[in-house]
């Protein structure tokens, strides 16, 4: 045990048991559900049944004589009493046209599930009875619900103020001008008209999404005295804030917004502003009693969790000897009403398109996208953030090319990898640091290639079709104020406060909110690490807006990122202090360098005689603060905000092994195994853990799930029943490998990870297929993968 | 949802083509039907309990005849919300052919289910579908087989076929009720002159 | 209204209920045990709910409190005997087999009954057993990890 603490960066990288874990799994984890005000009213939302309708009129009158139910409230409650939902701390600093809406729908719903009124009781059952009884009178619209014909011409608009119910459109290639970008259009163009090997394809990536294991939930309290205090599951607490302070008009002294403790998952799911914020706010302050909403899976299914829905119809050009030229894509998303602040689903598939080019050496990109509003829920962001479409239909063409061109797409893909970081997109993603090489390299050594072959050839005369595919991502690892501001009116940076206590003890405070990442552990381990002290004598605190430093929110992998380094400077500066104490107090001249901070003391390098312990000096400095240096005060507290100098990236490459059974379509996968470029590591385990989540997020997403409304908008899959998750049963293990490099713009070296990680899945996946399919020359250009849809296309190959 | 049957029923075809308009004899067939009332000619209301896998729902709605050409076709469209439990659009295409002293009837049922009832999936719904049908025709054959109703329907039957087709009609029971009413006014003319 | 007498971790209550009030808001809302959670729209697929009745892991969400009248319930609050974690606990805190925690006590719950009947699984085995509950943030592995490691320390133990 004593051996422990030798080494001053021991916990860096520790497979260390989660702080978290305890209360976890004795039950005593503490979840919005789970907090319990005196008083506390219930609320139940009535929610359209239409996918787009006029609402006539609205008779509570059943509902307000049911006996425990206090209030029932509609959309003329919120177009008078608060403000619209279209406040400038929620939109985007994208040109986009926002649509007009209220925390409930007013004149029209417009999907499926659209909020119309909230019925609030003494509890819940009631609640739930009583919402049955509002009567709605509607009268239906045309519904429309497909991108494209959206799109076009004369159809169904979706908002009033919306024509042509276009939400968004970018190129993100050629330049600032229609003119420059014009001209990169034809210059592509040239280079489409002289390869060797074109591919063209349109690939559709079906409408599905990260749920996370907890739905949604706000529990409000509004006094007089102290204004409102609002638990929430949310992601982003501090921007959550602003945004009631703003709509409710309230003053920001009176707004405190807390991220409960506990959360189950978020995903991005939770990052977005929501209407029910809004709704079960006002309803606080109107009865002057607590309210909580908890979110049902089905409301959760209805109105969250929608993400993919793209088609993306994209050339690759290249030389026949797997030389990647040029890539061409026309991007168009379908983003639902697009009424869902921060976001307003489209930023989704804008990111999606910046991320598309991958980590390939393009020449030259010509990269259009359209965003069409429909009457199905928003978007909401979902992991792999907008680019699960795009990631999955350059993969696809990276494959086809190596096809044409007989080649290993393994090969392939090394060829054209960008060989030296840093490097910018033809997209304008920056990628700061790594070795994309020596990843894929270290991941080729997990597969004899050639004899993989000859298996498969012996394999086929047999009548057996196994296959390996391939793909890679370089993903987001936090995302800096460079692309947040323009992107989202945000900020990006890090933030954190540390304290320290006359104990030897330490407080972190950090205004992002986990969902379940570890964070507590991480950052302890890293001020552990810092300080020479055990993980167990630091506590973190995150969420709360009374508490923490503001901070963007949990989004983008920003943690590993972003807040660590925070946390690491704020505690390098405390270092400072308390080894320019320490020196004084040795009578020695000495900078921090000369110090070690091991074992729970601080000791002087050039004469280990002199040290004190790291209890004794910090309470000498926060409770006997006499006889200081020249310019010290006491106290023991830093606050530090970390910008990375540049935006960052990590990278992972993926392959798997399938069998597939041409019989029935049905395919099992053999083997998955990755290859990953983390930077350096705080916990292994939980670093583990993120990419084993993120895989089989992705395998689910492909796969299994997907969200499905019928010819009238009805969406069909509302319970997990319809809607289904991938359980263990369903997916393989999982082998991780990694080939690391230390980030060079953190000052730990490492990276955050797991936001964009399932990615990379579908491609690998799909492309396994159709190596296996390959005899068949079956080529899969749309998600998801099912038995039936492969049997069919290995029938018409057959035929 | 699409529905659709070949069922043979042992009646001549006037009389079950009657019979199908017969708002008196539909409610009775009806299974779960509590009340059938005409607005307009050729327009009804109906209240029907029906229970769709594990909802009970109670519909509120009205249908329309449509395309009336007796005693071989004619068109039922309807619409019917239930509260909560959701909302129903339903389009029924009836034809009857002679099958020696009986009738084949062939039905086509299109509906399109929403709200809470549309996401019980289609093979709840469908399979509804078909008891309902199973136990409207169950319940149907032997009110038209009765000689109580079979005056009325006759009477109603003539009347039907001197109808022009392809207009919006009354009910077999209307036309009844108006030449009885005409009859008694003349009657009355008479004896009072 | 119905006086139902339930022994939940050891200790009787005796609670007045409405018919259907379910066992999963029975034990979060009356008695504060909010260690067992809701995940599905009670639909008994996320298996979030999982309890024991009689030792029997159950989904508390498809049951009703009135039926659990005089019987026994265990909830996650109940697997440690003090201070001393079960075999479970300990493994999924050593193998790191949660994440955000929410599924966890279910699947802690259903993987202790499965345990008795199958003390020596295979990973096939344990993710076979698993399926009636979903978890989105660990992908699984860990977990069946977890349980493997649960195994040993129960035959070990044992031994």
């Amino acid at each position: 045990m004593e051996n422990q603490l030798k080494e001053n960066t021991q916990w860096m990288g520790a497979r260390l048991e989660r702080k978290e874990d305890l209360r976890l799994v004795t039950g005593q984890g503490k979840y919005l559900a789970d907090i319990v005000l005196p008083g506390m009213l219930h609320a139940v939302f009535v929610r359209s049944e239409y996918a787009h309708a006029k609402i006539l009129g609205i008779d509570t009158s059943a509902a307000l004589e049911t006996p425990g139910v206090v209030a029932v409230l509609t959309g003329d409650d919120f177009k008078t009493d608060v403000k619209s939902m279209r406040q400038p701390v929620l939109l985007p600093n994208l040109p986009a046209v926002y649509p007009e809406y209220f925390a409930l729908a007013t004149d029209k719903v417009k999907y499926h599930g659209d909020p119309i009124a909230v019925v609030i009781a003494r509890d819940k059952y009631t609640a739930e009875d009583a919402a049955e009884l509002v009567i709605v009178d509607y009268e239906e619209l045309p519904v429309i619900l497909d991108a494209e014909a959206a799109l076009e011409p004369g159809a169904p608009q979706v908002h009033d103020d919306q024509p042509g119910n276009e939400m968004f459109a970018m190129t993100f290639t050629g330049g600032a001008t229609e003119e420059e970008q014009r001209q990169n259009e034809a210059e592509v163009e040239a280079i489409f008209k002289a390869a060797d090997v074109v591919v063209s394809n349109r690939f559709r990536v079906h409408r599905t999404g990260i749920t996370p294991m907890e739905p949604r939930g706000v529990l409000c309290e509004w006094t007089m005295a102290d204004g409102l205090t609002a638990w929430i599951t949310t992601q982003r607490p501090h921007i959550d804030r602003l945004a009631l302070i703003d709509i409710l008009d309230v003053p920001g002294e009176k707004v405190r917004v807390i991220a409960p403790r506990d959360q189950g998952g978020g995903f991005g799911v939770k990052a977005p502003f929501f209407r029910e914020n809004v709704v079960i706010a006002h309803a606080a302050r109107k009865l002057g009693k607590p309210v909580r909403w908890i979110e049902s899976r089905y409301e959760s299914l209805m109105s969250v969790g929608q993400e993919r829905d793209q088609v993306n119809t994209m050339d690759v050009a290249a030389t026949k000897d797997g030389k990647l030229l040029a890539v061409r894509n026309r991007g168009i998303a379908n983003n639902g009403t697009g009424q869902t602040g921060v976001y307003w689903g489209f930023v989704m598939p804008f990111l999606g398109q910046v991320e598309m080019p991958n980590v390939y050496t393009w020449e030259k990109g010509d990269v259009k996208l359209r965003v069409a509003s429909t009457n199905k829920a928003c978007l909401t962001p979902s992991r792999a953030f907008g680019h699960f479409p795009t990631r999955f239909a350059v993969e696809r063409s990276v494959d086809m090319v190596a096809r044409r061109c007989g080649l290993e797409p393994s090969d392939v893909r090394r060829k054209n990898m960008i060989p030296k970081l840093p490097y910018t997109t033809v997209t304008g993603e920056y990628y700061d640091s790594g070795d994309f090489l020596k990843v894929w390299d270290n991941l080729l050594t997990n597969i004899d290639l050639p004899a993989f072959r000859r298996e498969q050839a012996a394999l086929r005369e047999q009548g057996r079709y196994i296959g390996i595919g391939f793909a890679c991502g370089a993903e987001l690892s936090g995302v800096a104020s460079e692309l947040l501001v323009p992107m989202e009116n945000q900020p990006g940076y890090g933030a954190a406060t540390v304290r320290v206590d006359p104990r030897g003890k330490v407080m972190i405070y950090g205004g992002d909110a986990p969902g379940g990442q570890g964070h507590e552990t991480t950052v302890a381990q890293v001020v552990a690490s810092t300080f020479g002290i055990d993980p167990k004598d630091s506590i973190v605190t995150t969420g709360d807006t009374g508490a923490t430093p503001f901070g963007a929110g949990t989004i983008g992998a920003r943690a590993g990122s972003y807040f660590v380094s925070a946390v690491h400077k704020a505690c390098a500066d405390l270092k400072e202090k308390i080894t320019h104490v320490l020196s004084h107090d040795l009578d020695i001249r000495a900078t921090v360098e000369e110090f070690a901070f091991i074992n729970g003391e601080v000791i002087y390098l050039r004469d280990p005689s002199k040290k004190k312990t790291f209890r004794e000096i910090v309470e000498r400095i926060i409770m006997f603060p006499v006889n200081l240096p020249e310019g010290e005060v006491g106290g023991l507290e830093a606050t530090a905000f970390f910008e990375a100098a540049k935006p960052m990236i990590c990278f992972n490459g993926d392959f798997c092994i399938v069998e597939v059974d041409i019989n029935t379509g049905e395919f099992k996968i053999k083997r998955w195994v990755t290859s990953e470029d983390v930077g350096n590591v705080i916990n292994q385990n939980i670093v583990d853990g993120q990419m084993h989540g993120a895989i089989v997020q992705g395998l689910s997403n492909a796969v299994y799930e997907e969200f499905i409304y019928n010819e009238q908008g009805q969406q069909m899959t509302a319970d997990f029943e319809n809607y289904k998750l991938a359980t263990a049963a369903d997916v393989p293990d999982i082998e991780l490998t990694y080939a690391s490099t230390p980030c060079v713009h953190t000052p730990l070296g490492t990276r955050g990870i797991g936001e964009g990680r399932p990615s990379s899945v579908p491609g690998a996946l799909s492309n396994a297929i159709c190596d296996a399919l390959a005899p068949f020359g079956v080529e899969i250009t749309e998600l998801p993968l099912r038995p039936s849809s492969l049997w069919a296309k290995i029938k018409a190959a057959r035929a | 949802m699409e529905l659709k049957q070949q069922i043979r029923i042992n009646a001549p075809r006037a009389r079950v083509f009657a019979a199908l308009n017969d708002p008196v004899l539909l409610q009775q067939a009806i299974p779960g039907c509590e009340g059938l009332t005409e607005g307009e000619p050729g327009h009804f209301e109906a209240t029907v309990a029906a229970k769709v896998g594990p909802l009970s729902a109670r519909f509120k709605g009205n249908m329309q005849v449509q395309d009336l050409n007796p005693p071989v076709s004619y068109t039922l469209v309807g619409e019917g919300k239930a509260g909560p439990a959701g909302h129903a659009k339903v389009r029924a295409s009836v034809m009857l052919e002679e099958d020696g002293s009986g009738t084949l009837l062939n039905y086509v049922v299109k509906a399109d289910v929403g709200g809470k009832l549309g996401q019980l999936g289609g093979a709840i719904i469908d399979r509804t579908a078909q008891k309902l049908a199973g136990d409207f025709f169950a319940r149907f054959e032997p009110l038209i087989a009765d000689p109580a109703t079979a005056t009325a329907d006759e009477a109603g039957a003539t009347a039907v076929e001197a109808a022009a087709p392809g207009t919006t009609r009354q009910p077999t029971w209307g036309v009844w009720y108006f030449m009885a009413a005409v009859s008694l006014a003349l009657a009355a003319w008479v004896l009072l002159h | 209204m119905q006086t139902v007498t339930i022994t939940v971790n050891g200790e009787a209550f005796k609670e007045a209920v409405p018919e259907r009030l379910l066992l999963v808001d029975f034990l979060r809302e009356r008695l504060a045990l909010t260690g067992t959670h809701v995940s599905c729209t009670y639909e008994g697929v996320c298996g979030a709910c999982t309890v024991h009745l009689d030792g029997d892991a159950v989904k508390s969400c498809l049951i009703l409190a009135v039926q659990a009248d005089g019987h026994e319930v265990t909830t996650v609050e109940g697997l440690a005997k003090g201070e001393e974690l079960s075999a479970l606990q300990k493994a999924f805190r050593e193998e790191h087999g949660l994440q955000c925690g929410f599924c966890t006590p279910g699947i802690l719950m259903n993987m202790t009954d499965f345990l008795k009947h199958n003390p020596n699984p295979t990973d096939d085995e344990i993710r076979m057993g698993l399926i009636g509950n979903l978890c989105r943030c660990t992908g699984y592995v860990h977990i069946v990890r977890a349980v493997r490691t649960a195994a040993k320390m129960l035959a070990a133990s044992a031994a």
